[in-house]
């Protein structure tokens, strides 16, 4: 059967039948129609003042199942203790154990040693149960955060290792860019274009062409016949300058009037200059 | 016999209070661990968004490119592609050739072309005029004609052109 359990005073709704008291505990018999030790307690909380002989705030009270009565009952003793006595009495634990007499019948009370110890333990075991609660639900939320800090990492390293590679494409990307750039500043095509123009507008007709040379943004035009003084003039005024033949000039026909076979320096300090150069700063 | 109600051992205060201090102490120590745990998580999720945040500048940088592609190597070789263009300016393309190649992001390289071949003044002209408007596309690196006697230039054509779906980059 379960243990007996300290009441305070309560409303008196059930029937008590009186019994004679030995001992230290004072003992009555209730027949109640319930087996539940909880409801049975409950019942005799609610009349504690009817029950004991002495003013309800000074005992605590035990309830035993004895067995079941012909009626169809069930019948408790009530063991009552004084509160003092339990408080005096040495024990182990948090109960004291007290033996009443119920009929000649000897019972076992179990008294709970003074509510303010009572609910200690009882906020005791609480605490215990709700922090091996919380300590579970703490225990499973940090295995939860673990995997999501991995499952994290590994995104974060996989993006770290995509913005590597990113930043070589970039870097790469960024020096052919720029280098593209500087050519197409440099290296305008349409240079061919102003220059044949250029030598058209400043000999007033069409210009026979030796050759053409365009290399880093230098455009180098050798003509098949020399060019009068005005058209040289003419030229320069357009940004075209005369030179004198070098090796990036246009290996084309040699000028005019060159003995074959002669060296090109020789022929370049003899021969009249048909080398004509511009840029694309230059050309206007 | 006599009857008893203690069928429940009563645990002895101490252990209680032994025990509940060991829950709290648990607990306690879990909270910190996870607290540590959460400020760790904030950090990575931190990091991966500052990494998204880079590899999307990245993206946005390699998709800008150089410029527009001139030829797509998809459909014909690249050489074969830029002699056609130079054919419909009026040269006459003798050899076409792609001596390197470097990548240049969106699936485009930057290719260098020597084309040799016959042209004469005004197809010169055209070609000069046509590199110009494809500037963005095509950059004429270098040009040499050199007259011959039929009134045609024998011609040799160095031409950087910016070419889609180029698969093996040339030495």
């Amino acid at each position: 059967m379960d243990a007996g359990e300290t009441f305070g005073p309560g409303d008196a709704t059930a029937t008590a039948t009186a019994a004679p008291a030995r001992d230290e505990v004072f003992v009555r018999a209730v027949d109640l129609p319930t087996l539940s030790l909880r409801q049975a307690r409950a019942a005799v909380g609610h009349q504690l003042d009817i029950l004991s002989p002495l003013p309800p705030a000074e005992v605590v009270a035990s309830v035993v199942l004895v067995g079941p009565t012909e009626e169809g009952l069930n019948r408790y003793a009530v063991g009552l203790a004084p509160r003092r006595l339990i408080a005096e009495t040495p024990a182990e634990g948090r109960t004291v154990t007290l033996i009443g007499r119920l009929d000649g019948q000897v019972i076992a009370f179990r008294f709970s040693r003074g509510g303010r110890e009572t609910g200690l333990g009882a906020w005791l075991e609480i605490a215990i149960l709700a922090g091996a609660c919380l300590a579970i639900v703490l225990a499973a939320a940090n295995l939860r955060v673990d995997r999501e800090i991995d499952a994290v990492q590994a995104k974060v390293d996989a993006a770290d290792a995509g913005v590597q590679q990113k930043s070589h494409e970039a870097a790469a990307l960024a020096r052919v860019a720029g280098a593209w750039r500087v050519a197409a500043a440099t290296r305008r095509a349409g240079l061919v274009d102003c220059a044949l123009t250029s030598l058209v507008k400043a000999s007033g007709a069409p210009v026979k062409i030796a050759g053409v040379a365009l290399a880093g943004g230098q455009l180098t035009v050798r003509l098949a016949a020399p060019p009068t003084t005005g058209a040289v003039a003419a030229l320069k005024a357009l940004g075209v300058t005369q030179v004198a033949a070098s090796a990036q000039a246009p290996a084309g026909p040699a000028p005019a009037g060159a003995a074959p076979g002669a060296p090109a320096d020789a022929a370049a300090a003899v021969l009249p200059m048909q080398d004509f150069q511009t840029s694309v700063a230059a050309c206007r | 016999m006599p009857l008893t109600a203690d069928t429940t051992a009563a645990r002895p205060t101490a252990l209680s209070v032994a025990l509940a201090a060991l829950a709290a102490i648990v607990v306690l120590g879990l909270a910190i661990r996870l607290g540590l745990q959460l400020s760790a998580l904030h950090s990575v999720g931190n990091d991966l968004a500052e990494a998204r945040r880079t590899a999307a500048e990245l993206d946005r940088t390699v998709a800008e490119g150089v410029g527009a592609p001139l030829i797509d190597a998809g459909a014909a070789p690249a050489a074969d592609a830029l002699a056609a263009r130079l054919r419909s300016l009026g040269l006459v393309v003798q050899k076409t050739q792609l001596v390197a190649a470097t990548p240049a992001g969106r699936g485009l390289a930057v290719a260098r072309f020597v084309v040799e071949g016959r042209a004469d003044a005004v197809s010169l002209d055209r070609l000069s005029l046509w590199a110009d408007a494809n500037a963005r596309s095509a950059i004429l690196e270098e040009l040499t004609a050199n007259a011959g006697d039929d009134g045609k230039s024998n011609v040799r054509i160095e031409l950087d052109a910016l070419v889609r779906g180029l698969k093996a980059a040339p030495s």
